[in-house]
């Protein structure tokens, strides 16, 4: 989905002068039949269909879906936006860097003067720092939390506890002193994989599998501790969950992390609730007023991504309530939204969103008078679009539609790719690289992604969006369709074909599942890719399940670990910070993946300023990604705008890129 | 009578409470909560904030424990607030019944309309021609799936085929109605309304038609039929006035099995023709794991149901004297 | 209630006057037989389920595709490679929504599959499922409705308000649910349907248990149930020798219906994505591409021959089931 995850967002007012070019002339021609209004398109509607329903949470710093957000967005501004470059550039202010010796980097936020809220009151960074503070709050349960930037003294006040980095030092101290890999004592090391229960490996059941295929006895027997086995009592399952310990201890214990599982442990007993007592701590500390329209922003370290991060909404706190720490509820129920964008909230009903134009915008009037956003399910699009009942819309591309589009004079489209990409993602814990590299030798990608969307797609190599100036556009094939190939990678993982199967030392055979959406209908381009692999791999004695499930029951399968495979999309991409996703302990690493020379890269990326110097960084990290066979890329799409051409001025629609278009510059936006 | 009925009520609190019960576990039982859906693609989420969503949200509570909470709030007439939506479950309820409600009611009229005088027609002339017809032609509509005579529809009516109505929504976007009710907003609203309508009655029609034609045989064979004949009573009394009447018994508490179906909204034909309604959003609600609102919904639904049973019952007692009730 | 079936077709004076006519002993069944086939939509139906039948179990051994098989096309030379080709299919473009040819007469759908050769195995799943269904909730709802029509009283009660929860349970989350929990099961893609059907039988067995339990209490008036009761006979000859035989045409019918009910039950969960899976093929997951509005104008031979299937067999188990019942009851000839 495009936009689907920041709330602040969108482009500079110079670029996007120049990209809806003509805006100029819009008094020219003679005025509308009402005569109220100097402007031509005042009695004009401009009807955009959304082709998902609205989640009708209009609240700037709730909404969520990529709609909701396209209708919020117009109705409110942000001292920056990103431009048609995908880069970050002043809007409503702007925002600058200061890299300070320390290390530390302070963002000074600037609020343009002289603009108003639609109600009349004047925007002050006030409104932008009640924002900035809603989003930081403990109560806060919107998408867009700051909790996880590294902003001084954000965790202070998200605990209430002035003493929280030092308490968390302490207790890094304390767990360090006695649980660091070179200091700890077996027992405590035994006393930890007891009661972590081998790291969450253990079930409980003496009888039980391994989850390899072995009974706990026998892996027991197959580390050399035969002798110790036949001296306990096999069914119960204290002493045998002891002698495991001494087991993984005498030969994993490199593979166990006693440490960061104290450590976790102390922090979460700290963690809980601490507002129950009063506020301790009024104030982020990073985050200063400095006057009515400016306002500082410390982060602790360097991130080339801070300046999006903070890049807030200006939210009038005399509208949406006063801020009380710890209950912002009031606030995120406000349902009505008053902002000081060009269009005015005008209600939702029966599908329709109305928004009327604000004449007071600070860029300039909106040259139509009313805009709707309408929900249209994609099947209806293009006839909608057609017979003229909606003017704009972003049908699901595909080689018929585009045929249509072209054939019909009255119609007019752009291409622009998404800024996203498919990808099938593989869980380590479940399958060994071997196999994952198996599997995606297995994966015939071209005839799938060519016939689900013709020409609006390609094979691309590495995982991440082409349209990232970092993408390394020169990257090769790295797993290439190849039968012996996936065989050789399976043997290497230690399969053999034994009587047609392909088993392991233990003669289970191999059974990966890969979890699609395709609705049962073959409605996902990775669909023959898949049946293709799960024929080959029938065929070299292994079994690829292919679990064809809806978006919920895929998004469990990954985050409970069911699922060996998936495929999927990242969508709303604009950065190459990929640490969320790839870096160990990541808040999206459904892959497991933990690997100390990806993450030493990944975070060299977002401290990398100089643009070639972070390009060939994230060359290097997506080969080494690739090479853990963790993300396979499947495609790049191209997102398909399509527009009515006799009801749309043409001439003032934006030549469309990934991160911009004509829901970034509405009010330049014509009717004929 | 008024002893049965008070004792019936008592014991359809008791049916409520099992299905609540059963709802809950159900609704709770789903491998993945609205936390989990609804962050899926926020790349910043880390756990720890998961967690406390969950706390915040109630999600974090056993199944008993939540459960008993939902009840000790909803005996106050408190559903809680939808996940989805950010708003009280009664609030989003109560914006969309409307829609869902007229569709189902113009609905079920035309198909009792439709309905009742082919099916008497259909008994009457039982093997002929006319039987054959009517039957087979009614029973096409309840062999196909909803969303194929939806897409069937759509196509012979919509843009690409006749382009005599509108396909989907439910009113015109460009137009700017005033909020109350005017007559051009009245008719937009009908001629998007045409052909979901439509829909409904083709697919309910069949079993109704049916049912009536049943019942009718039933009642044509009776000997008093009969003894009306031979007496000779005109044909067209012998069946309005003798058969029909009887016939009505059984129509009469079909209707009260029709109460639960006027608000469950079919989520199919809605998200088709992308009408925000109760079943659309159920379906919503049911893929995102809002317990809210499927705990609020469903238990209205099941509300309904039982109070048309307890209805057809009643009814069944009032217009049939031989049925005593204890 | 009123979908009553009085099986008692000696007690009926006019069934004399057949007797008499042909100058033959009739069985009962015989009789119902003779009734049934004298509906022509009835015979039509029962044509239709033998010809389906036949092309669905018997079709696949002369199909030379198999279900999942997908065809792929050489992109300069058009020519049609098979999946097996690994060395060429690399290269390859999909054959997808090919038009009908001799290779394929009903053309291939849009994953590059031979629609002729998914229609025959879809069917298989689509006839399958239905019989899971009917049998589970026809041995829990005929045994619960029973019980309750037979002992009446306490007995009676419970059961019925147990049928009431049962039936206020929505269908397309209970839906959505259970099919969720059967993944996280981890039941096999391909049996997955099955257990959601065997589940639906469960669960269906309160509109049963209703039904059977109105029979048998109306049965229970019957003259010959009282005499047979005056006789001090047994219980258990009451209910097998006098009260099943009778239910039996009910449930018969009911039974029938339900077979087509199921299938169009199995499209609507195709639609909500809890069908049969990829790259497996039921007629209701075929069928769904009517709703794909590219397909639905320019491929009329991906979308009519599964909803042409669909309407037959549902139409003709709902045919038969009519013809069934009012073979059973003499008194519907006039």
């Amino acid at each position: 989905m495009k936009k689907a995850l920041s709330v602040a967002m969108a482009a500079t007012m110079a670029v996007s002068l120049a990209a809806c070019g003509g805006s100029d002339s819009s008094s020219a021609t003679a005025s509308g039949s009402n005569g109220t209004a100097s402007n031509v398109g005042s009695d004009k509607t401009l009807v955009i269909a959304v082709e998902a329903n609205f989640e009708e949470k209009w609240n700037p710093l709730m909404a969520e879906s990529a709609y909701d957000q396209m209708v919020v967005e117009q109705i409110f501004t942000a001292p920056q936006r990103v431009d048609a470059n995908n880069e970050m550039a002043d809007w409503a202010g702007s925002i600058e860097t200061t890299e300070n010796e320390d290390g530390t980097v302070t963002y000074t936020i600037k609020c343009k003067e002289g603009m108003t809220f639609t109600d009349g009151e004047p925007v002050t960074i006030d409104d932008y720092l009640y924002s900035l503070y809603v989003l930081s709050d403990p109560s806060y349960t919107g998408p867009a939390a700051l909790i996880t930037e590294d902003i001084q003294g954000i965790k202070e006040y998200y605990y209430d506890d002035p003493e929280y980095s030092t308490k968390v030092a302490a207790m890094e101290e304390e767990a360090a002193a006695k649980y660091a890999p070179d200091v700890i004592s077996k027992e405590d090391f035994i006393a930890y994989l007891v009661e972590s229960d081998l790291n969450g490996w253990w079930t409980g059941d003496p009888a039980g599998d391994t989850g390899a295929g072995t009974t706990w006895s026998e892996y027991i027997e197959a580390e050399g501790f035969g002798e110790q086995l036949a001296a306990i009592d096999a069914t119960d399952a204290d002493a045998m969950l002891n002698l495991l310990a001494e087991v993984e201890y005498t030969n994993y214990a490199d593979g166990y992390d006693p440490y960061s599982y104290y450590l976790g442990k102390m922090e979460d007993e700290y963690v809980a609730g601490n507002l129950e007592d009063g506020v301790d701590v009024p104030e982020i500390s990073g985050i200063k007023r400095v006057d009515d329209y400016t306002a500082t922003v410390t982060y602790n370290s360097l991130n080339i991504y801070g300046d999006r991060a903070i890049n807030a909404y200006y939210v009038p706190e005399h509208y949406y309530g006063e801020l009380v720490k710890g209950d912002v509820a009031s606030i995120l129920a406000n349902n009505e939204p008053m902002g000081s964008g060009n269009y005015i909230w005008g209600g939702f009903a029966d599908n329709i969103v109305t928004l009327t134009a604000n004449n007071d915008y600070f860029e300039g009037q909106p040259k139509t008078g009313t805009v709707k956003f309408q929900y249209v399910p994609d099947a209806d699009l293009m006839a909608s679009l057609a017979k003229g009942d909606i003017d704009i819309c972003c049908p699901a591309g595909n080689q018929e539609r585009l045929d249509e589009l072209e054939a019909n004079p009255d119609l007019a489209y752009q291409l622009v790719d998404n800024a996203g990409y498919g990808y099938m993602g593989m869980n380590c814990n479940n399958q060994p690289q071997g196999v994952r590299q198996g599997i995606f030798c297995l994966m015939n990608r071209g005839p799938a992604v060519k016939g689900y969307f013709g020409d609006l797609a390609k094979v691309i190599e590495r995982p991440m969006t082409t349209t990232l100036g970092e993408y390394p556009q020169d990257a090769t094939e790295y797993y290439g369709y190849n039968k012996d190939e996936a065989l050789k990678y399976f043997e290497s993982a230690g399969y053999t074909q034994q009587n047609g199967k392909l088993v392991d030392a233990q003669g289970k055979q191999l059974v990966v599942n890969v979890y699609v959406g395709g609705s049962g209908t073959q409605d996902h381009p990775a669909c023959a890719m898949l049946n293709q692999a799960a024929t080959d791999m029938a065929e070299l004695g292994g079994e690829l399940q292919i679990q064809d499930v809806n978006f919920n029951v895929l998004q469990s399968a990954m985050n409970d670990g069911t699922a060996d495979a998936w495929c999927l999309a990242w969508g709303a991409v604009n950065s190459c910070d990929k640490s969320t996703q790839f870096k160990t302990g990541g808040g999206q690493n459904k892959y497991n993946v933990s690997d100390a020379e990806l993450d030493a890269l990944l975070d060299e990326i977002v401290k990398t300023v100089d643009f070639d110097a972070r390009k060939e960084l994230v060359s290097q990290m997506l080969d080494r990604a690739m090479e853990l066979a963790i993300e396979l890329p499947l495609y790049q799409r191209e997102n398909l705008w399509a527009y009515n051409a006799v009801n749309v001025n043409m001439d003032t629609v934006p030549e469309a890129t990934a991160s911009w278009d004509h829901t970034d510059c509405l009010w330049q936006i014509e009717m004929n | 009578m008024k002893q049965y009925i008070i004792r019936r009520v008592l014991i359809s609190l008791v049916v409520l409470l099992g299905v609540s019960i059963m709802l809950y576990t159900l609704v709770r039982s789903m491998p993945s909560d609205y936390v989990d859906l609804s962050t899926s693609a926020n790349v910043k989420m880390t756990d720890e904030m998961r967690a406390h969503l969950r706390e915040i949200y109630g999600l974090d509570k056993g199944i008993v424990e939540g459960y008993i909470d939902w009840l000790t709030s909803a005996l106050r007439l408190d559903l809680g607030q939808s996940l989805i939506f950010n708003a009280p479950v009664t609030d989003v309820i109560g914006r969309y019944a409307g829609v869902t409600f007229t569709v189902a009611a113009i609905a079920l009229v035309l198909q009792l309309l439709i309905a009742i005088p082919l099916g008497i027609l259909a008994a009457r002339k039982q093997y002929s021609a006319t039987d054959y017809i009517i039957t087979g032609l009614v029973f096409l509509g309840l062999s196909l799936p909803t969303f194929f005579f939806a897409a069937v529809l759509k196509r012979i009516f919509g843009y690409y085929g006749l382009d005599l109505l509108p396909i989907s929504g439910m009113l015109t976007a460009r137009v700017t109605y005033p909020d109350h009710m005017t007559w051009a907003k009245f008719l937009d609203y009908a001629q998007h309304l045409i052909l979901p309508i439509t829909v409904f009655v083709i697919t309910g029609l069949g079993s109704m038609l049916r049912y009536t034609r049943t019942n009718m045989l039933e009642v044509l064979n009776a000997d008093y039929i009969r003894t009306a004949r031979a007496k000779g009573v005109p044909e067209h009394r012998v069946i309005y006035s003798h058969a029909f009447r009887n016939t009505l018994i059984p129509i009469v508490t079909l209707l009260g099995a029709s109460l639960p179906g006027l608000f469950s909204g079919a989520a199919i034909s809605e998200s088709l023709f992308a009408i925000e309604g109760l079943g659309n959003i159920g379906l919503k609600a049911a893929n995102m794991g809002d317990v809210p609102y499927l705990m609020g919904y469903n238990m209205l639904l099941a509300f309904l149901t039982i109070v048309g049973y307890l209805l057809s019952d009643i009814l069944y007692a009032v217009v049939d004297p031989r049925v005593r009730l204890s | 209630m009123s979908e009553e079936i009085k099986n008692n077709p000696s007690a009926q004076p006019d069934k004399m006057e057949t007797l008499e006519e042909n100058q033959l002993f009739m069985t009962p069944g015989q009789i119902v037989a003779r009734q049934f086939f004298r509906n022509k939509l009835a015979v039509f139906g029962l044509v239709v389920l033998i010809f389906m039948a036949l092309f669905c179990f018997v079709g696949p051994l002369f199909s030379p595709y198999g279900e999942t098989e997908i065809f792929y096309l050489n992109p300069e030379t058009g020519e049609e490679i098979y999946m097996s080709d690994s060395s060429a299919i690399a290269s390859a473009i999909l054959n997808a929504k090919a038009k009908p040819s001799l290779a394929h007469p009903l053309g291939t759908n849009e994953s590059g599959h031979d629609v002729l050769t998914r229609l025959m195995y879809g069917g298989r799943i689509s006839l399958m499922v239905g019989f899971v269904v009917v049998i589970v909730e026809m041995l829990l709802g005929v045994t619960m409705g029973g019980i309750a029509g037979y002992y009446g009283g306490k007995v009676d009660m419970v059961i019925m308000r147990l049928v009431e929860m049962f039936v206020s349970i929505p269908f397309i989350p209970l839906m959505l649910i259970i099919s969720s929990l059967l993944i996280s099961l981890k039941v096999s893609p391909q049996d997955k349907i099955y257990y959601t059907m065997f589940i639906m039988g469960i669960i269906y067995w309160a509109g049963v248990a209703r039904m059977v339990r109105g029979q048998i209490l109306s049965l229970r008036e019957m003259e010959y149930m009282q005499a047979a009761e005056a006789t001090g006979i047994r219980t258990s000859r009451k209910i097998f020798r006098h009260l099943v035989p009778n239910v039996m045409p009910v449930i018969i019918v009911m039974a029938t219906m339900d077979l087509g009910g199921v299938i169009l039950m199995e499209s609507t969960m195709s639609f909500l994505g809890i069908g049969v899976g990829m790259p497996y093929a039921s007629w209701g997951n075929m069928v769904q591409s009517v709703n794909d509005n590219v397909i639905m104008r320019n491929f009329m031979n991906i979308w009519v021959p599964p909803g042409l299937c669909i309407l037959l067999v549902v139409l003709a188990f709902n045919f038969v089931g009519d013809g069934l019942r009012d073979a059973f009851d003499p008194k519907m000839k006039r």
